[in-house]
């Protein structure tokens, strides 16, 4: 590939800079800054496939999908100034999910940095909090270094947004390319390759082996190390139960009998009970999100607390725990099956069976819908009986109630098959993100579920999808004419004050039909088998809006900052605590 | 199990000792690390330390847990160090009565400055 005596400019190192890292597709919006990549890129339209979208923040979510499903580093690539500033809500959205992408802007000539010039952002200051690492390259000398190291960066240890920030000048200069990298990262430590504290391990198998009720936490740590087989394995081994958190769907799988199901906020009743029940909780790659703990200091208040984590920073952040571990959850699970002993937990498995039948999911799932109106439970039910058992499934959410029901009511069985955006929870995220997801997965159909609030925050990706010839997606808006959660929250806590929630909408499936693609309304329960049917075999992507009951409500919901035992079930039901009645008084 | 730095202290100061990665931008993710902890920075030194490319700030400040800010700066790719080198049983106004924190550069090292 490389002709080490002849000079290129910086905007073809960056070009094979790409290659080099084995990139195959990268997602952006050309702009003044960046003329000169654009330039040499087309003599790699070949090799380098760009997706032109709409918006940068399309751009960069479509990164995240890509990542997301794939398990590879993202790219996207925008102009300075506005350009940039697009790409900061994706940035921000893969900080928190630590999903591994390279953003690429470009920046003003150096000459005239610093001197507020057109189209100047201080875009590497901007998202100096939301980055794991940044860098401003002036000099084309310095880009395979930068980029070698940014892919590096953004991929090893606990994954995250990397920024290059290239100007202009450096772009257009002209040098030899020294392809012979080494890494100038002397802070870093892939923590994938610190030794394993192996006293920790032995604590950890004598607490195992000592606990009665002892539950797993399965976060997507899991995911991202690829150890769901281990950790099918371990609790096999052990017999201890499974809960995952929700970017943990699909850690484990859920029809295996060991699952319990999603914990936290809309998780399972049984789940938050068997969470303040159990004597020991094993939370391997989750970061104890307040979304999941609730108030934190009331968190398996009755458990002893095993953190493994790859980023050390984690390890006492929300909760204390009582042995931390800083690894990768594969490493960490491989030696804890090495030495445990199996043992059985049959007494506890009853338990939580008991807890279960208490308070069965389904008898508090749903809200009767008003006579003659669509209930959001056909939506799913359908849905999960189209997808059954197939695994070349992929679903991406957005943010909200429809985010909360798909996570509750669909079956996860495997990683990578759930995306959505849960630490920054940003509405919008959805269609770009399947966008990326179908074209790392273009052999698999990728569902999308989102609201109608969402969906018009970046739905001028359809025309990306229509121009690409992007044929996979099916989207399913679950369409209540309400932002949907704030409207429940106002419900449930703000005495039904229904302040600027109400949203009145164009019709989606004209609006898609004008994009060039098939849209669908469906507003009755009958038709909604048919509607999911007809997208799937129709050969395009498809909008179908799913127009619901409006009010419907997402149950159970923990209340912020109550504990996560203290469940609301139903909307009569103001924030009861659920005691566990069968647990002989040693409830709440 | 509530981590010790909620209950921590506000007016309680602190001081680290970081040794970072000398580049464009390095010193501004440990400040701006410290200012998203709700940090008040009191002291700051700053200044090339004995090796080559390694730089080393001290940084004092109240607002926040020591050893927990130290932790999370860890995470920092350029950050090599930290360490918190507060005196345990300083009292909760040495800060503003340290003598300025001395770089390397002028002689004085860790630990010299005088607790009143």
């Amino acid at each position: 590939m490389t002709r080490p005596a002849v000079e290129r400019t910086g905007a073809q190192i960056m070009c094979e800079a790409l290659l080099r890292q084995k990139v195959e597709v990268i997602f952006g919006i050309p702009g003044g800054a960046i003329m000169p990549f654009y330039d040499a890129l087309y003599e790699f339209r070949d090799t380098l496939r760009h997706v032109l979208c709409r918006h940068e923040q399309g751009a960069g979510h479509a990164a995240e999908g890509y990542a997301r499903a794939s398990g590879r580093v993202g790219v996207c690539i925008a102009t300075s100034g506005p350009g940039a500033t697009n790409l900061v809500t994706p940035i921000a959205d893969a900080w928190m999910d630590s999903t591994p992408i390279v953003a690429i802007t470009g920046q003003v000539p150096s000459a005239l940095l610093g001197t507020d010039a057109f189209q100047e952002v201080d875009i590497a200051g901007v998202t100096l909090p939301i980055t794991k690492q940044s860098y401003v390259v002036r000099s084309a000398a310095d880009l395979p270094r930068v980029f070698a190291e940014a892919f590096y960066v953004a991929a090893s240890g606990r994954p995250g947004p990397v920024l290059i920030d290239v100007t202009k000048d450096a772009q257009q200069e002209r040098v030899v390319p020294d392809w012979e990298i080494a890494y100038d990262l002397p802070g870093y430590v892939d923590a994938r390759d610190r030794p394993l504290d192996w006293l920790a391990i032995r604590r950890v198998v004598d607490l195992i082996n000592a606990a009665e009720q002892p539950l797993i936490l399965a976060g997507q740590g899991i995911i991202q190390a690829g150890a769901q087989q281990e950790l099918i394995t371990f609790a096999e081994q052990t017999r201890i139960p499974v809960v995952t958190t929700l970017h943990g769907l699909g850690a484990f799988p859920q029809d295996h009998s060991l699952s319990l199901g999603m914990a936290g906020m809309h998780g399972w009743a049984h789940v938050n009970r068997a969470i303040q029940r159990c004597d020991l909780l094993l939370n391997i790659g989750s970061r104890f999100d307040d979304r999941v703990t609730g108030k934190a200091g009331t968190f398996a208040r009755k458990a002893t607390i095993v953190h493994v984590d790859i980023e050390a920073a984690e390890l006492g952040k929300n909760v204390v725990a009582d042995i931390g571990i800083v690894g990768d959850a594969r490493r960490v699970l491989r030696a804890l099956i090495e030495r445990t002993p199996p043992r059985d937990t049959a007494q506890w498995r009853q338990h939580v069976d008991r807890l279960r039948r208490e308070h069965p999911p389904k008898s508090y799932r749903w809200e009767r819908a008003t006579a003659g109106s669509l209930s959001p439970s056909e939506v799913y039910s359908s849905l999960r009986r189209a997808i059954g058992a197939r695994d070349d499934v992929r679903v991406v959410t957005d943010v909200g109630q429809h985010q909360m029901w798909a996570a509750q009511l669909l079956e996860w069985r495997r990683p990578r098959s759930h995306l959505t955006s849960g630490g920054s929870g940003t509405m919008g995220f959805a269609i770009p993100a399947a966008l990326g997801a179908a074209l790392a997965a273009p052999d698999e159909t990728i569902w999308v579920i989102v609201g109608d609030g969402g969906f018009q925050m970046t739905n001028q990706e359809l025309a990306t999808i229509a121009q690409e010839d992007v044929v996979n997606i099916k989207i399913a808006i679950v369409n209540n004419g309400y932002l949907g959660m704030v409207r429940q929250w106002q419900e449930l806590f703000e005495s039904r004050r229904y302040s600027a929630t109400r949203l009145s909408s164009p019709s989606f499936a004209r609006l898609t039909e004008a994009y060039g693609m098939r849209g669908m309304t469906v507003t009755e329960p009958h038709e909604v088998a048919g509607a999911i049917d007809a997208a799937w075999k129709h050969r395009g992507s498809v909008v179908i809006d799913f127009q619901v009951e409006r009010e419907a409500n997402v149950f159970p919901i923990v209340p912020q900052g109550r504990e996560i035992g203290d469940m609301m079930l139903s909307p009569d039901a103001n924030t009861t605590a659920l005691a566990d009645a069968s647990s002989n008084g040693v409830g709440r | 199990m509530t981590p010790a730095s909620v209950a921590d202290n506000r007016f309680e100061s602190h001081t680290l000792v970081v040794t970072l990665h000398r580049r464009s931008g390095a010193l501004d993710r440990v400040v701006g690390l410290l200012r998203r902890h709700g940090c008040t920075l009191v002291a700051l030194g700053f200044g090339p330390s004995d090796e080559p490319d390694v730089d080393r700030a001290r940084v004092t400040f109240v607002g926040a847990s020591g050893p927990r800010v130290a932790q999370q700066l860890g995470r920092l790719v350029d950050v090599i160090s930290a360490t918190d080198t507060t005196r345990p049983l300083a009292p909760r106004s040495a800060a503003v009565h340290q003598a300025p924190f001395h770089s390397q550069a002028d002689g004085t090292s860790d630990g010299t400055h005088q607790e009143t």
